[in-house]
C-alpha cells in the first residue's frame, strides 16, 4: 500500500520519535492541577457487623435490628446514642466490632448519669437486655478497651414472653434468671449465682465480673462502686483448688466494712449505702494458690428492705431509720454474752462539731455502739475518762462500735459528722466476760477489740480472753512460738497500749523460715497457715519507738 | 483587678483569669509599661510562673518615659531573627565502630553496670541481621552499632531493632533515627532473646553490647520471672532508690481501676511498684494521695511497670490506685519501705 505524502511524512516522525533517534521534553498535561479530594457525605455503618448476630436472636422471638450509631474507633474511644424503649417492653443491645477490635465494652445510662446496666466481658460480643422496670430513655454507649476498627451498635425490640430465649441466643446479662452463657469456663456459676440471688431475693443486675487470681501471700483486690441508695453483692466462687477463702470489704480508708458470709466453699458480701462509695473487695486464700470467679451485682434502687434478713446485709453508710437500725443491731447482738442496752443519748451528729455526751461505764468492760440513723454517714467517736486520757476511738460509714475496759467512772463520748449530718443514738452494754489483761490495759484492749469487731463480726470481750501481755520497748524484740495445726491457719492480733507506738511483727514458719513482716502504728494483725502437715510459727514483736504493753491474742481461724 | 484573696492560687483560680489577662513571658522575661492614670493597673500583679522551679526577679521602675526595648536592657537573651529550618542534609557519620563500641562501654560501666559483653558478627547485604542472645537476669542495655563503610557512596547507617522474648513477646524496641539501635529492658530469669536489627550501611561489621544491671535483692520473686522483671525496669525508668528490704506490702489485682488501701508509719519514706505478671498490658497507671498529696506515674509505651515514691509526714493512710489497661492483665503491687524511720 502506498500512503499519499503528508501522511507518510507523519508516520516517519512517529517513528523516528518513538525509536528514540531525538531527545523529547515531555509536556505537562493540559490540565496541571489534578482534581481536588471530595469529601463525602456518608457515614461508617456498622449493619453488616451485627446483621448475623441479629439474625440469630431474631430467631429467638426478637424483633427487627435497628442500628443506634457506628463509628471508626481506636482504643479508649466510645459512641452513643439515646434510645427510646417502651416502659413495657424490654430490648436487646448489642455491639459488634470489626476483626481488629478485640474488646468492647456496653452501657446504659440513665438521664441522671446513673448506670442502668453495664457489660464489661473482655471481648467484643457486648450485649445487654433491658427489661421494665426501667427507664423510659437510656443513653448506650460503646467503649473500645482494646484494639480499633469499625463498631456497630444496635438494638431490637423483645417480647417479654421470648427474653429467656434471646438472652441465650444473645448472651445477654442476666435478667431472667435463666442461664446467661457467660463464663462458660466456670461449670456451675450460673446455677450458683441464679440460687444466691434467689437467696437474697430482690432483682440483681451484673456490674462486673472477673477471674481473678488468688495466693495467699497476699490479697487480691478487685474496686467496685456501692451506687447510692442501691445495695451491692459480691459473689466469690473459688476453683476447686481453693480449700479456704477469706473476703473482705475495704473502704478507701483501709476500714473493714465487711467479711465474707460462707456459702458452702463460696463467700458473699452484700453491702448497702446512701452515698456512693468505692469499696474494695479483698480477696485471699489460706493455703493454696488458683482462680475465682468474682461477679459484683447491684440492687434496684431502695433495695435494702427487701433483702432476707440472712443476707446480713452491712451499711456502708445507713440506709434506714434510727428505730430499724438500733433494732437490727439488737438482734445481732443478742446471745453475744453482752448486758442489756443502756440507752445513753440520743441526739443529731453535725459536720464540724461534735455532740458531747457523759456517760458512767461500768467495772469491766462494755460494748458502746453509736448507732446511726438516715441520713448521718460517716461518723467518727471518741471516748475520754474524767481526767482527759483517750479510752478509744473510731471510725465507721454507718456508726461506731467502742469497747470500754478498765474501772468504772465518769466518761465522755464524743461524736462527730465526717460526711453527711444525720441522728444517732448511744448505746451501751455491759459485757458479762471481764478478762483480767483487758481491764489492766484499757487502751490495747480497746484497740485489740476493734479489730475483732471489724467487719461486722460483732464480738464481746470473751472473743479476746486469751489475749497476754507482752511489754515491748525499741531495743528487744519478743518471741512468742505456736503452732499451725494442719491445714488451718493462726491469726495474730497485737494492739499497744499507752506510751509507745511503731508495732513490728514479723510472723515466721520455723520449718520453712519463710516470713512476713507487718508494721502497723499502734495495732495489726496477720496470720501464718499451714499445709497437710502443719507448722510451728513464732511471732517476733518488737517496738520502734518508746516502751508500752502490748495485749497480745493468737487464735486458730476457722477453716 | 480584684484585691488578691490571702493564699492565692493563681492557676486555675476562680476570680482572676491569668490565662486571658496574662502577658506573656519572652527571653526569659516580662515587661508591663503603664503611664499616666493607667498606672493604677499595676497597683496589683499576679505572676505565675510555668517552668517547674526557677528564681525570678521583680523590677518596679518609675520613669518620665518608657524605657524602652527590653531587648536593650537583656541583649545576651535576644536571639535574633529565627531562620527557616531548610534541609539538615544526610545524618552525620557516627565514626568508627571501635570507637563507640568502648564509648558504650565506658557510658554503661559509669552508670553502674556490673559486666559489659560484646558480640561481634556482619550484616546482611541488605544491611540487616538477627542476634541470638542468651540474656540471664537483670536489665539490660543491648546497642547494636554497624561500621561506617569507609568507600562512597554508601548508604547512611540508621540502625534500628528490637528484643524479643521466646514467647515473641517483644520487650523493646528501637525506631529512631539515630545511628546505633539501643534497646532498655529487664529480665527475671535466664531468658532467651532474639534480636532483628535493620539499617546498617550494607555488609558491614556489626556490634552488639549487652550492659547488666543486676536486680535489687529486695524485689521479690516469688510473682514470678515477668513480675520481678516488670518492677526492676519500672525501678530503673524512674531512677528510684533502691529498696533494700522486702515488701512491706503486696497485692494482686487484675485490669480496670482498683483501690489499694495501705497503713504509713509516720515519717517514713515508701516506694510504691507495679508490674504486670500476665496478659498484654495497653496501659498502666499507678497512684498515690497521701494527705493532700498527688502522685502519680503512667505508663503507655511498653507498659511492664510503674513506680512512684513518697513520704508520710502525719499520715497514717495512703490511698493507692492502680489502672491497668488491655487484654487479661493481671498485676502484683509492691510497697517497700525506704530509709527513715527505721530503728
Amino acid at each position: 500500500m502506498r500512503l499519499p505524502a503528508p501522511l507518510a511524512s507523519l508516520v516517519l516522525a512517529a517513528l523516528a520519535a518513538g525509536c528514540g533517534g531525538a531527545p523529547v521534553t515531555p509536556t505537562k498535561p493540559a490540565t496541571a492541577t489534578p482534581a481536588p479530594p471530595r469529601v463525602l457525605s456518608g457515614r461508617a455503618d456498622g449493619r453488616a457487623l451485627l446483621t448475623a448476630d441479629a439474625a440469630r436472636v431474631q430467631a429467638a422471638g426478637a424483633g427487627a435490628l435497628e442500628v443506634v450509631s457506628s463509628e471508626y474507633l481506636s482504643e479508649g474511644d466510645r459512641l452513643g446514642a439515646f434510645v427510646e424503649v417502651p416502659l413495657d417492653a424490654c430490648a436487646l443491645v448489642m455491639a459488634r466490632g470489626s476483626p481488629s477490635v478485640v474488646d468492647v465494652d456496653l452501657f446504659a445510662y440513665e438521664d441522671d448519669g446513673a448506670s442502668f446496666a453495664v457489660d464489661e466481658s473482655t471481648d467484643a460480643r457486648p450485649a445487654l437486655l433491658v427489661c421494665p422496670p426501667h427507664p423510659k430513655r437510656l443513653w448506650l454507649a460503646a467503649r473500645v478497651v482494646s484494639g480499633s476498627g469499625l463498631v456497630g451498635l444496635g438494638v431490637q425490640s423483645v417480647p417479654t414472653s421470648a427474653v429467656a430465649a434471646v438472652e441465650q441466643a444473645a448472651g445477654a446479662r442476666g435478667r431472667s434468671g435463666g442461664e446467661t452463657g457467660r463464663l462458660e469456663a466456670w461449670p456451675g456459676l450460673e446455677a450458683k449465682l441464679i440460687a444466691h440471688r434467689a437467696w437474697l431475693g430482690g432483682r440483681w443486675e451484673d456490674v462486673r465480673r472477673a477471674a481473678v487470681p488468688v495466693a495467699p501471700r497476699a490479697a487480691t483486690r478487685l474496686t467496685v462502686a456501692v451506687e447510692a441508695g442501691r445495695c451491692l453483692d459480691v459473689f466469690v466462687s473459688p476453683s476447686d483448688e481453693i480449700g479456704s477463702l477469706e473476703v473482705l470489704a475495704e473502704d478507701p480508708a483501709g476500714r473493714i466494712l465487711a467479711r465474707g458470709k460462707e456459702r458452702g466453699k463460696d463467700r458473699a458480701i452484700v453491702l448497702c449505702s446512701a452515698t456512693t462509695n468505692e469499696v474494695t473487695v479483698a480477696i485471699r486464700p489460706r493455703a493454696s494458690t488458683g482462680l475465682v470467679a468474682v461477679v459484683a451485682s447491684r440492687s434496684a434502687p431502695g433495695a435494702g428492705a427487701a433483702l432476707d434478713v440472712s443476707a446480713r446485709a452491712e451499711h456502708v453508710t445507713e440506709t434506714r431509720e434510727l428505730d430499724a437500725a438500733r433494732a437490727a443491731l439488737a438482734k445481732d447482738l443478742a446471745g453475744k454474752g453482752l448486758g442489756a442496752p443502756k440507752t445513753v443519748f440520743v441526739g443529731s451528729a453535725k459536720l464540724g462539731s461534735r455532740a458531747a455526751t457523759s456517760l458512767d461505764l461500768p467495772a469491766g468492760c462494755a460494748r458502746i455502739d453509736v448507732v446511726a440513723g438516715k441520713p448521718l454517714a460517716d461518723a467518727s467517736a471518741s471516748l475520754w475518762n474524767d481526767r482527759g486520757a483517750l479510752l478509744a476511738e473510731g471510725r465507721g460509714g454507718a456508726g461506731v462500735t467502742l469497747f470500754a475496759c478498765g474501772p468504772s467512772g465518769p466518761a465522755r463520748l464524743d461524736v462527730e459528722a465526717l460526711a453527711r449530718p444525720g441522728p444517732f443514738a448511744v448505746e451501751l452494754r455491759k459485757d458479762d466476760a471481764a478478762p483480767a489483761a483487758l481491764v489492766a490495759h484499757p487502751l490495747a484492749a480497746a484497740r485489740l477489740l476493734a479489730v475483732l469487731d471489724a467487719g461486722g463480726a460483732r464480738i464481746s470481750a470473751a472473743a479476746a480472753s486469751a489475749a497476754q501481755v507482752v511489754s515491748l520497748d525499741a531495743g528487744a524484740r519478743t518471741s512468742l512460738p505456736f503452732d499451725v495445726p494442719a491445714r488451718g491457719c493462726v491469726e495474730v492480733a497485737a494492739a499497744l497500749d499507752r506510751g509507745g507506738s511503731g508495732l513490728d511483727l514479723r510472723l515466721a514458719d520455723a520449718s520453712t523460715g519463710e516470713n512476713t513482716v507487718t508494721r502497723g502504728r499502734f495495732v495489726l494483725t496477720d496470720r501464718l497457715c499451714a499445709g497437710d502437715a502443719g507448722a510451728k510459727g513464732n511471732a517476733e514483736l518488737r517496738l520502734l519507738a518508746g516502751k508500752a504493753d502490748a495485749l497480745v491474742l493468737v487464735r486458730p481461724l476457722a477453716p | 483587678m480584684p484585691a488578691l484573696p490571702p493564699g492565692l492560687l493563681p492557676q486555675g483560680h476562680p476570680v482572676l483569669d491569668t490565662e486571658d489577662r496574662g502577658t506573656k513571658s519572652s527571653l526569659g522575661a516580662v515587661s508591663l509599661v503603664r503611664c499616666g492614670p493607667r498606672r493604677a493597673d499595676l497597683a496589683s500583679l499576679v505572676v505565675s510562673m510555668r517552668s517547674p522551679r526557677g528564681a525570678i526577679e521583680i523590677l518596679v521602675s518609675r520613669s518620665p518615659a518608657p524605657l524602652g526595648d527590653l531587648r536593650e536592657a537583656l541583649p545576651e537573651r535576644a536571639f535574633g531573627l529565627v531562620a527557616p529550618r531548610g534541609n539538615p542534609g544526610r545524618p552525620i557519620e557516627p565514626g568508627p565502630l571501635a570507637e563507640r563500641a568502648v564509648r558504650a562501654e565506658e557510658r554503661a560501666h559509669a552508670e553502674g553496670a556490673e559486666r559489659v559483653t560484646r558480640t561481634p558478627t556482619v550484616a546482611s547485604p541488605e544491611g540487616a541481621g538477627e542476634y541470638q542472645l542468651r540474656l540471664g537476669d537483670g536489665c539490660h542495655r543491648v546497642q547494636i552499632m554497624a561500621a561506617v563503610p569507609s568507600t562512597f557512596p554508601h548508604r547512611a547507617t540508621d540502625v534500628d531493632a528490637e528484643a524479643r522474648d521466646d514467647a515473641g513477646r517483644t520487650l523493646a524496641r528501637d525506631r529512631s533515627e539515630a545511628a546505633d539501635a539501643r534497646l532498655d529492658f529487664c529480665l527475671g530469669e535466664a531468658t532467651r532473646v532474639t534480636v532483628p536489627y535493620a539499617g546498617a550501611a550494607g555488609m558491614v561489621p556489626v556490634i552488639a553490647t549487652d550492659a547488666v544491671w543486676p536486680i535489687p535483692r529486695a524485689i521479690p520473686n516469688h510473682w514470678g520471672a515477668r513480675t520481678r522483671a516488670g518492677f526492676a525496669y519500672a525501678l530503673r525508668r524512674r531512677n528510684a532508690p533502691e529498696p533494700t528490704t522486702a515488701p512491706v506490702f503486696e497485692s494482686l489485682g487484675v485490669a480496670g481501676p482498683t483501690m489499694v488501701p495501705i497503713t504509713l508509719e509516720p515519717g517514713r519514706c515508701y516506694l510504691a511498684a507495679v508490674a504486670v505478671a500476665r496478659g498484654e498490658s495497653r496501659g498502666l497507671r499507678l497512684a498515690a494521695t497521701v494527705g493532700d498529696r498527688y502522685m502519680r506515674d503512667e505508663v503507655v509505651d511498653r507498659p511492664e511497670g510503674a513506680a512512684l515514691a513518697f513520704c508520710a509526714e502525719s499520715e497514717e493512710l495512703a490511698r493507692i490506685d492502680v489502672e491497668a489497661r488491655g487484654s487479661g492483665v493481671w498485676w502484683t503491687f509492691a510497697l517497700f519501705a525506704l530509709g527513715g524511720g527505721e530503728p
